[in-house]
């Protein structure tokens, strides 16, 4: 009898703690964390199958406003995504190759490097840019050594995020849009926009542009010691680890004269690559190539908007099919399904995005958010 | 390492542990006291030398006014054939003397440190001042002097414990080990309650088995102070801070905001840590005095000070209200009056029966005030409380004649609710002194209290204290919810609430704990994003 009451007891201590670990797990991944389209698009990475991925890029907000894996899906039948963060800083890179290798294998990697062409450290020291990658990963060796490396103070709060975001009720409903889109996306299994955030707006530049001016210019800057030591390590760790398929690449930006610098810098970038045997496809410098238009086809100086985005796609996707021999995936059918889906969400995403621009009346983000999506349905 | 933190939570845990699965029965206490110990440690090896002086010093001090008794009483017993009562009484005064000298020795080294750390700087401030007034050019040196922790606290658990033996009240420990584990029990060190030897030694002695219930209990009311400090005392101290940190710029509406916010947010620190201590102790089997009994529901300032902080309040009043009320000058004065022309009234009367309650009420909260903290405010603190006891017992006749002309039903419910809200009234202003950086500010504030009240200017200002809307009115919810335990509490005097929970079907006991723990993991503040506050009660 009394054996019978203490394995009660025990069972419904254990309930009630199971309970609780359950209830705060849930609210650490959706409720109780920092949302919004990093962490959607992150999540949405470990969403796609093993293995699944033809085509994987890393880098900052200029790849996911740039390139529409779902795009290039549609015109090459490869499958890709951004595994990229906003101001995603080059201490990340090493973290980000190493879980790509791991999880997919792609036929390619694409590294887009403005991680390593800030003018200072202060974005490389600065913990949101950090925590946009890191906060968004799963529990693995690779995360516990990113922090370990980067972040040794506060360490628990990289494992166990909700102690740093449990307060975030105090800023609902912002934010919430986002998490309810993570939670859609687990439970479809996939992620519809394959990590795409644009604006609807046209950048018009308002002073000299030297796009077309920069095709022949080798002009050089040094990186900071900081970004040219990570960029560095990061290269040694690719070659130790005898990864070959790699192209690192500038994207396209709007250079005025006060972003001369980073293109210079973005050219002694190119020239370290070099020495380590790795192409790199500088866009800055074949701008003209590319056929983008800078008053058309940005909305702001760093980021394509949907026209820009789909004519790079086009571009860069002829690139890599044609220089680097990337092909048709071989899908299954459930995954040949998604990436149909995301095929139609995307010609509702870049129809929604015409509409708004050439209605000209509101200036929005559209990225798959739940209110968003919302909208984006009734383009389907 | 604070009570709040996940350290303290494997800490207790693992001294849980250890301690119930210890083979030695009868030294189970030792476990404690290493757990003590190590807990002490974790503050700083430094404060270590300061426990450990006044446990040694109490320790063998005790033993020395034990022999001197034990010994005197021989010596009494020998010579009672031979002694007359005169000289019976004479070797018994030369004792008393001696055994106060000795039982001072301990007072004056014991207060004597705790007094030059903590109100060193505070006097030679102020002498710097009177000397500068007067135009002299002396300057005593101000030093940079830390508090151990939790000081005032063992320091007065200590003392109690030398005039209780002092008073034969209780016999000396033996065991200077046993005696260490009195003055450090972890749970307590930090703030308190302030233990009665006899109370608590023979509890931390004994050998405790685990016992569910007992750990049941004690998780709950850990569970219930951690709420109480962890989402609403820590978020409410937001505000306060940033009304104190640029005090004067506010205007009175936004000064009575914060004094009412101080009131819920001290009971909640306070109390909530008590909660703590209480709960870990109950675990480990172990019941520690309570130290709040609703004090807010108080109708007079005397009962408010016999609810709130009750520990010190029971300490004060064994160790220097008795004392003072019963001394032979007391007494005197007492006797002068009732003596004079003006004895012989009815007002005399009164005034020589209550005027040694009275004086020695006011000596009481003065130091009250004093071992708040070495500021004059502090002492503003104790002046007022003191004074308002004083003058409610020396006015007592008056006051009934008032409501006996009135025909006010004093038993009646709204002239119960006047009462608790008038002395609220009066626990606020005194909570003026607490908040205001100094004396001259809180005389300021009570200034503004009456001439900038500004709802639309301290609105805007409310709003501006680092605390959104939803956090206000989280705060307001978590006032609701404590006033609601503190209403069940205050009807149901013989049971706790913890007791009545025990009767509930399963899913609303359980319910009850889940939907706590998730409180706090949601609306707790913690992790870096937070300055979570220290206890309050911590710095005094």
């Amino acid at each position: 009898m009394k054996k019978k009451k203490y394995i009660m007891r025990t069972v419904k201590i254990l309930s009630l703690l199971l309970a609780i670990v359950l209830l705060t797990a849930f609210l650490q991944e959706f409720i109780l964390c920092h949302s919004d389209h990093n962490r959607e698009r992150i999540k949405g990475f470990y969403l796609e199958d093993k293995d699944s991925l033809d085509v994987v890029f890393i880098g900052a907000s200029e790849v996911y406003a740039g390139f529409s894996s779902a795009y290039a899906y549609k015109r090459f039948g490869f499958t890709s995504y951004p595994f990229a963060t906003q101001s995603n800083i080059i201490s990340s890179y090493k973290s980000q190759i190493k879980t790509i290798i791991e999880r997919q294998h792609p036929k390619l990697l694409v590294i887009e490097i403005n991680g390593a062409l800030y003018g200072d450290n202060k974005q490389l020291e600065n913990e949101a840019n950090f925590r946009n990658y890191v906060d968004n990963i799963p529990l693995d060796s690779n995360k516990v050594q990113i922090v370990k490396d980067y972040a040794p103070e506060n360490e628990l709060e990289y494992y166990l995020p909700i102690i740093k975001y449990h307060s975030v009720w105090n800023d609902w409903p912002s934010g919430l849009h986002w998490s309810l889109s993570t939670m859609q996306d687990a439970l479809r299994g996939h992620n519809l926009l394959k990590g795409s955030k644009n604006k609807t707006e046209i950048y018009k530049p308002k002073e000299k542009v030297y796009n077309s001016e920069l095709k022949n210019n080798n002009k050089k800057k040094d990186l900071t010691e900081k970004s040219e030591s990570y960029l560095r390590d990061m290269l040694e760790y690719c070659k130790s680890e005898n990864i070959t398929n790699i192209v690192f690449t500038r994207f396209p930006h709007v250079v005025s004269k006060k972003h001369l610098g980073r293109f210079e810098r973005g050219n002694a970038a190119g020239e370290i690559i070099a020495e380590y045997g790795y192409d790199f496809l500088n866009f800055e410098k074949d701008f003209v190539d590319t056929g983008l238009d800078t008053s058309h086809d940005f909305y702001n100086v760093d980021h394509l908007n949907v026209y820009g985005q789909q004519k790079f796609t086009e571009y860069l996707g002829n690139i890599l099919c044609e220089r680097y021999g990337v092909t048709k995936s071989e899908l299954t059918d459930s995954q040949k399904a998604q990436w149909d889906e995301t095929a139609r969400y995307y010609d509702a995403y870049y129809k929604f995005g015409d509409a708004v621009i050439k209605e000209g009346k509101r200036k929005k983000d559209i990225g798959e958010n739940f209110l968003d999506m919302q909208e984006l349905k009734n383009y389907l | 390492m604070s009570y709040t933190s996940i350290n303290f939570l494997f800490f207790v845990l693992a001294t849980m542990l250890v301690y119930f699965l210890f083979p030695l029965k009868k030294q189970k206490w030792v476990v404690l006291l290493a757990a003590s110990y190590v807990f002490y440690l974790f503050a700083g090896y430094k404060y270590v030398a300061f426990i450990l002086f006044t446990t040694i010093s109490t320790y063998l001090i005790a033993l020395w006014i034990e022999k001197i008794s034990t010994s005197s009483k021989a010596v009494i017993k020998q010579n009672k054939a031979d002694w007359s009562r005169e000289q019976k009484k004479k070797y018994k005064d030369k004792i008393k003397t001696r055994k106060r000298l000795v039982m001072a020795l301990c007072l004056v080294l014991n207060f004597g440190i705790l007094a030059f750390l903590k109100y060193y700087n505070f006097f030679a401030g102020s002498l710097n001042d009177v000397m500068g007034s007067f135009g002299i050019g002396f300057s005593a040196p101000t030093l940079s002097l830390f508090l151990p922790l939790g000081i005032s606290f063992y320091t007065f658990q200590s003392m109690g414990y030398i005039v209780d033996v002092y008073r034969e009240k209780t016999p000396a420990e033996r065991n200077p080990l046993k005696f260490a584990l009195f003055v450090s029990f972890f749970p307590q060190i930090i703030q308190g309650p302030i233990s009665i030897y006899d109370q608590l030694a023979k509890q931390l002695y004994e050998p405790h088995s685990f016992d569910f219930t007992r750990f049941k209990h004690g998780i709950e009311l850990i569970l219930w102070g951690l709420v109480k400090k962890m989402i609403f005392a820590d978020r409410a101290v937001e505000a306060i801070n940033t009304v104190t940190a640029s005090y004067g710029s506010y205007n009175g509406t936004t000064l009575t905001f914060t004094i009412l916010l101080y009131a819920f947010q001290l009971y909640a620190d306070f109390s909530g840590g008590i909660d703590i201590s209480r709960g870990v102790a109950q675990i480990f089997g172990i019941d520690m005095m309570e130290n709040f009994k609703r004090p807010y529901f108080s109708k007079d300032i005397n009962e408010y000070w016999r609810r709130w902080h009750m520990s010190l309040g029971n300490w004060f009043k064994n160790y220097l209200f008795y004392p003072l009320a019963m001394s032979s000058l007391f007494i005197n004065i007492s006797k002068k009056i009732k003596g004079s022309k003006f004895g012989s009234t009815a007002a005399g009367t009164h005034i020589a029966k209550v005027l040694p309650t009275s004086i020695a009420s006011f000596i009481v909260f003065f130091m009250v005030g004093v071992w708040h903290g070495a500021n004059w405010k502090y002492i503003g603190f104790g002046v007022w409380n003191g004074g308002i006891i004083m003058l409610s017992v020396l006015m007592k006749p008056v006051f009934e004649w008032v409501i006996k002309k009135l025909h006010i039903n004093a038993k009646s419910f709204p002239y119960t609710v006047f009462q608790i809200i008038r002395t609220f009234i009066v626990v606020l202003v005194g909570y003026v002194f607490d908040v205001a950086p100094n004396f001259g500010e809180a005389m300021r504030t009570f200034a503004l209290f009456f001439t900038d009240q500004n709802l639309s200017v301290g609105w805007s200002q409310i709003s501006t204290l680092g605390l959104g809307k939803k956090e206000y009115l989280l705060i307001l919810a978590g006032v609701v919810l404590v006033f609601i335990v503190s209403l069940i509490q205050e009807r149901n005097e013989k049971t706790t609430i913890r007791e009545m929970l025990d009767k509930k079907p399963f899913i609303i006991r359980w319910g009850a704990v889940f939907v706590g723990v998730m409180a706090l993991v949601v609306f707790g503040v913690y992790g870096s994003g937070f300055n979570a506050a220290d206890f309050v009660y911590m710095q005094f």
